[in-house]
């Protein structure tokens, strides 16, 4: 097959030794992403690597003076499992070779039909599909809603907590979460304790605090990983009840430093 | 009780089946049903559990029926991010299957509901899936706190040919042959119509009344022809589907070409021809 060349960037297929640059542009990528595993090698080699229909002559590398600057993997079927582009670089030369290079090699393999997961936001993976004739459809309607099941709601706080670091001087409150209708292995509240500026999550019952919140587990997960929107929604339709009400923006404010605001990426090679 | 048994919340007591977290002798029998539901080869089964160096067999339960395995659940470990620089312990939603003789007596619930169990005490903290929405509301509902999540990501498509077309087509041969309502509304019609979608080559669909068949080819004088700055999932969704086309007519998204009596033609029998474009 023949392998284009535009200036300075250089397209071939996937040598040995190349993973460990891969992992790293991929996780360099995507870093501003939630919603994937984040790749290690025995995931990448695994998932990639050893995957029946890819093959290591489905991935395409592009390299700028001998950095690689770009990758794709292609099955033989046509579903791009993982396509990355470091934006430092003529991202949409980069982007244009990969896909252009997809679509030759999936129609030398036989395959009927391409298709590639890309951030909604990639403006730049969106005018180059638009120049190939690509459509595109969103993830729900092409392959499913995305739904989960928080089963620790602690464990799930502490580890956002921890990431949420800064919280404003001045800002003490105790919070306890009265969580209904929890399956029966569940514990049934959950307490955050706000304090000189950090912020923790308790195991114990707080007796005095200083906000109680009522809601169920569905309610308190739409807030941590849905937008603020809907955690209005479920204080106006009382699926989340604060009290003493006039604490509601307080409650509102904590709701807002521990939701997740990533956008969440699905690349095809996680769920396909 | 048998330590890997499984204890069930919605069959009933007198239920013919028993669940159980999957065993060595378990493998064979539910890789079969996996092959035997989606069609997925054994080799890629294999890699998909086997090979997976995250892949814990206490992830998965299966439903017996006089010993032999009638349905499977599978769910595989995973670390999730959920923001810059933090993961969780998850655990995805893989496989679920019923065998097709013991479907409709709660089988599928039952492997769904028993998710508590299997993750309990697995440091697990959530679960995750892509679902259809439909499916959610018919097996789902013995979960609680299953939450639907937007994505961000957008999933471009590009067909290189019209052999996806052409099968549908088949298939909707196959059903004029039987069914006499879609039979009588092709009859004495015989049109050429040539059609240009976004991301599809350009093809041909020779309706006559007793078939359709699909070329790939661009037709010099068709009845008719249709062009669509649409995508073909456009077209699929029944329920908005005579919306869209009213809205792509008035703004030129689709533009027909041929005579008024031709496009009600081919109007009458979207509804039949909706099976092209799924």
């Amino acid at each position: 097959m023949s392998i284009p060349e535009t200036n300075q960037y250089y397209l071939r297929t996937y040598r040995q030794g190349d993973e460990i640059d891969l992992i790293f542009l991929f996780n360099k990528v995507y870093e501003r992403f939630a919603g994937f595993v984040p790749r290690t090698l025995d995931y990448w080699r695994w998932c990639i690597q050893s995957r029946p229909n890819l093959g290591e002559e489905g991935i395409a590398v592009v390299t700028n003076a001998n950095k690689i600057v770009g990758y794709a993997a292609v099955e033989k079927a046509g579903n791009i499992l993982e396509f990355c582009y470091d934006p430092n670089y003529e991202g949409k030369t980069i982007v244009s070779m990969l896909l252009r290079w997809c679509i030759d090699y999936v129609r030398s393999q036989g395959g009927n039909s391409i298709s590639l997961n890309a951030p909604t936001q990639d403006e730049l993976v969106r005018q180059v599909c638009q120049e190939l004739e690509f459509t595109e459809d969103s993830f729900e309607r092409a392959v499913g809603t995305l739904f989960l099941r928080v089963l620790d709601l602690p464990k799930l706080l502490r580890k956002v907590v921890v990431e949420k670091k800064k919280v404003k001087e001045g800002f003490d409150e105790t919070i306890l979460i009265n969580l209904r209708k929890v399956p029966p292995w569940y514990n049934d509240y959950v307490a955050i304790r706000i304090q000189d500026g950090k912020m923790a999550v308790l195991t114990e019952k707080i007796r005095t605090p200083t906000i109680k919140i009522d809601a169920d587990i569905s309610t308190i997960s739409l807030c941590i990983f849905g937008s603020t929107q809907r955690l209005y929604g479920a204080i106006m339709k009382r699926r989340l009840k604060v009290r003493p009400f006039w604490k509601i923006p307080r409650a509102v404010k904590i709701f807002s430093l521990l939701q997740l605001k990533n956008p969440l990426y699905i690349p095809r090679a996680d769920y396909g | 009780m048998d330590k890997n048994s499984v204890e069930q919340v919605v069959m009933p007591k007198n239920s013919h089946y028993s669940f159980r977290v999957l065993t060595s002798e378990d493998k064979i029998g539910a890789m079969k049903l996996l092959n035997d539901t989606f069609n997925i080869s054994k080799e890629f089964l294999i890699w998909k559990y086997e090979l997976n160096p995250d892949f814990d067999p206490s992830f998965a339960v299966v439903a017996l029926n006089n010993g032999q395995v009638v349905g499977c659940a599978y769910w595989l470990p995973r670390d999730l991010k959920i923001s810059n620089s933090t993961s969780v312990r998850a655990a995805q939603g893989a496989d679920l299957a019923v065998h097709v003789d013991h479907r409709g007596h709660g089988v599928g619930k039952a492997l769904i509901a028993s998710e508590n169990q299997v993750l309990e005490n697995k440091n697990v903290v959530m679960s995750y899936g892509f679902i259809e929405t439909e499916l959610v509301k018919h097996i789902h509902g013995p979960q609680i706190g299953l939450v639907a999540v937007p994505t961000s990501t957008t999933v471009y498509r590009k067909y290189l040919n019209c052999s996806r077309i052409r099968e549908k087509a088949a298939l909707l041969n196959r059903i004029i042959s039987f069914d006499e309502i879609t039979r009588a509304k092709l009859a004495n019609l015989r049109m050429r119509v040539s059609f240009r979608f976004m991301g599809v080559p350009p093809f041909i669909a020779k309706i006559d009344p007793n078939e359709i068949c699909i070329e790939e080819d661009d037709l010099v004088s068709p009845d008719l022809k249709v062009e669509f700055d649409l995508p073909l999932s456009a077209l699929t969704k029944s329920k908005k589907r005579t919306l869209i086309l009213m809205k792509a007519l008035l703004t030129r998204k689709i533009r027909i070409s041929g005579s008024l009596e031709n496009i009600i033609k081919l109007y009458g029998i979207l509804k039949h021809l909706a099976i092209l474009f799924t």
